[in-house]
């Protein structure tokens, strides 16, 4: 009995750090989590609600180092668009679906890069539908080569380190520092879409309420 | 542990001994144990699901469907037209992606002859769905060319991933070959057509369908 209560006493500090080994054991072995999951989806989410303008602060590697992206969007509207519409646009949609127009207002600093960025729908089931590049040839207003800068004037591109020096230079304007933009997105016609997804470096993604 | 006292030297020496043939024979049986039992293949297989032509199978990032195969000594892609000693095998395929879009990049005939053959491209047929929006069904064509004897039988294997198929959905499409099939498409058949990959339904100008705005 007293043998009980002496092992007890004997192995009380070891017991009190076995939970603590435990946790330990398991987070140095999960720092694949990091790679493998967290960094690799959609998964820091920064939401809006519908109509307001949301600031986004992030960061993003380049040749040149690290630098902070700052950029403030909001969604105006979206709208299913109409035969007659579409026609206008010159957007083929397929039978059993329909195009949506999102319509996007974002305000930054004209030196920033954000031509590489991606849109998507999110249904209430979490269903993502993205927004789908042109080929080449295929470059429409409504279905541009980047979805959240202007077509003709895009903005600078991500720095190349010393590459830079021997690329030529964009001889195009300089981006304003606010835009509208208004991609158009095919989704399946019994889709119920929640939110506009808007992101340039996975794991962050700014999602903006539809309704 | 506890050290035996009084009697000498025999009883340590023996329960030593003991000890040290325990854990070999511990040790021995794991080895035997792991040996007889190929734990490693089966944690790292794909999941296989069959299925027959005409028949939507249900993977975790697609519903995929085969319809009937065709096939010819020649292949007709993109204008032009590639002959083979063997069958050019043609597989019109319907996936409708789930969840996120999805680009599925492996196809492959498993012969009869148990030999695999991956549509790859490298200009003599392939498969190059392009990216497949959730819900909206996408078709696309896998053009195989095999050896005769290797048609009847064959199965069409459809994947997401081009070379990593462990512990994911594949789908095993038994494609109902004969070699009847075979002495037909071998005998004067005209050439296959390869198709590029489309939205199902898509149409050249917008669609008069019915949804209102």
């Amino acid at each position: 009995m007293s043998g009980r209560r002496d092992w007890w006493r004997r192995n009380r500090w070891a017991l009190a750090a076995l939970p603590v080994a435990l946790v330990a054991a398991l987070a140095a072995s999960s720092d694949r989590v990091a790679t493998y999951y967290w960094h690799a989806g959609l998964h820091d989410a920064r939401t809006a609600g519908h109509g307001e303008w949301f600031e986004l602060h992030d960061e993003y590697t380049d040749g040149k180092g690290t630098h902070e992206r700052v950029v403030r969007v909001r969604l105006d509207r979206t709208a299913v668009l109409t035969p007659a519409a579409l026609r206008q646009v010159r957007v083929e949609v397929p039978s059993g679906a329909r195009a949506v127009q999102v319509t996007l207002s974002l305000e930054a600093d004209p030196d920033l890069p954000l031509a590489l960025c991606r849109l998507a729908l999110r249904d209430a089931d979490g269903t993502r539908y993205d927004y789908q590049r042109p080929g080449a040839g295929e470059v429409t207003t409504a279905r541009p080569m980047s979805p959240c800068v202007p077509g003709d004037t895009p903005g600078p591109s991500e720095s190349l380190g010393r590459l830079d020096e021997v690329l030529s230079a964009d001889e195009r304007d300089p981006r304003p520092r606010s835009w509208t933009v208004e991609p158009v997105v095919v989704v399946p016609d019994d889709a119920r879409v929640d939110e506009v997804l808007l992101w340039w470096r996975e794991p962050v993604y700014v999602a903006l309420d539809v309704d | 542990m506890s050290t035996t006292s009084g009697s000498g030297g025999a009883r340590p020496w023996t329960q030593r001994i003991g000890v040290v043939a325990l854990v070999l024979a511990a040790l021995a049986t794991g080895r035997a144990i792991t040996h007889s039992f190929p734990v490693e293949g089966r944690i790292e297989a794909p999941f296989v699901r069959d299925s027959a032509v005409g028949e939507p199978v249900r993977l975790r990032y697609a519903d995929v469907e085969a319809g009937e195969p065709a096939g010819a000594r020649e292949l007709d892609a993109g204008g032009t037209t590639l002959t083979s000693p063997g069958v050019w095998l043609v597989v019109p395929v319907r996936m409708t992606a789930r969840g996120e879009p999805r680009t599925l990049a492996y196809a492959a005939v498993r012969g009869s002859d148990g030999t695999l053959y991956v549509a790859g491209g490298f200009g003599r047929g392939g498969f190059a769905p392009g990216t497949a929006q959730p819900g909206v069904p996408r078709e696309a064509d896998v053009a195989v060319e095999l050896p005769a004897d290797a048609v009847a039988g064959a199965h069409l294997l459809l994947a997401l991933d081009p070379d990593d198929h462990r512990r994911d959905d594949l789908a095993d499409i038994d494609l109902g070959l004969t070699q009847a099939d075979v002495e037909r498409w071998t005998d004067g058949a005209p050439p296959v057509t390869f198709r590029d990959a489309a939205d199902a339904g898509a149409t050249a100008s917008a669609d008069a369908s019915g949804d209102g705005s």
